[in-house]
């Protein structure tokens, strides 16, 4: 397995999700104080890691390798799906673009209205938490499959999670420049290949490239992606004319 | 109720068309023994043109 696909979609699905996390958090930082932005992130930070270190090792101790790509690869499908369609949706203007100003102005009006400090640390963690959720399920899944490379696959989102916090302390305004929808096709390309390509191989698929057949899944699901976003585009622009 | 929907929804994305789709794909991988490959990344795919199909949420 190619240690830099693992660090690049751990690092692309992680900075996607930091960031929406960031512009709760700003917008928490801006009205209860950066002191519930940062604990309540910090809280959050600690219980995601806290989930891998303890999943990883349970997933990798509790079955066979082919059996764990049978359990984690369609997993890794539906996530795939899920964040590839959206992008899809959103290229063929089917489902409105990521505005993160726009976020960033509702959560500022709505955290207004509440100045509590506890508040503002219960927003700010839930934000982060969420977001990172479905970040800590894919690094497990990529831990405990590939034990060899766990530092590629947990460097990655540890990366993300640095250049984020880094960017945001350093900006104060949300990542509204960001090519959100871009980088969400990439995640979901990344892991739509190797969902695929894991529960094949957890079916006694043998593959006929091996292991640069995913490179091939890569260039397949992409190409597949940009006809649909044109079809969509055209069959729903006359639907709606 | 609500839990199971946020579950059903975090992992599948609030398709329908998904998890059939890929529940096929791996029944088919195992039960059909010509052409596995082939067939198990044929449902895969045209799982994920379909969900691109459904309405957006």
């Amino acid at each position: 397995m190619n240690p830099w696909v693992l660090a690049g979609t751990t690092f692309f699905a992680s900075a996607v999700e930091f960031i929406e996390a960031a512009t709760i958090v700003l917008a928490v930082a801006v009205t209860q104080g950066w002191r519930a932005a940062i604990g309540g992130t910090i809280a959050a930070t600690v219980v995601l890691i806290a989930l891998v270190a303890v999943g990883t090792p349970i997933l990798m101790n509790a079955v066979d390798l082919q059996r764990l790509e049978l359990i984690v690869g369609p997993f890794l499908i539906l996530f795939g799906i899920g964040w590839l369609r959206k992008a899809v949706w959103r290229y063929a203007g089917r489902k409105a673009l990521h505005d993160e100003d726009a976020i960033y102005r509702r959560q500022v009006e709505h955290l207004s209205a509440r100045r509590e400090e506890r508040y503002g640390f219960a927003v700010a963690f839930q934000g982060v938490f969420v977001e990172g959720l479905e970040v800590a399920v894919i690094v497990v899944t990529f831990a405990a499959s590939t034990p060899a490379l766990v530092a590629w696959s947990t460097g990655g989102a540890i990366l993300a999670l640095v250049v984020v916090v880094v960017a945001t302390i350093a900006l104060r305004t949300p990542f509204s420049r960001v090519p959100e929808n871009l980088l969400k096709g990439v995640v979901g390309v990344m892991l739509l290949s190797l969902g695929t390509f894991w529960t094949g191989e957890g079916a006694r698929i043998a593959w006929p490239l091996e292991d640069a057949t995913l490179f091939a899944f890569i260039a397949g699901y992409t190409i597949l992606s940009l006809v649909l976003v044109a079809v969509q585009r055209k069959v729903f622009y006359a639907r709606s004319q | 109720m609500r839990v199971v929907n946020e579950i059903y929804d975090f992992i599948t994305g609030g398709s329908v068309v998904t998890p059939v789709g890929v529940a096929c794909a791996i029944a088919a991988a195992f039960l059909m023994p010509a052409f596995r490959a082939e067939t198990f990344v044929g449902i895969v795919a045209l799982t994920f043109v379909a969900s691109t199909f459904e309405a957006p949420n």
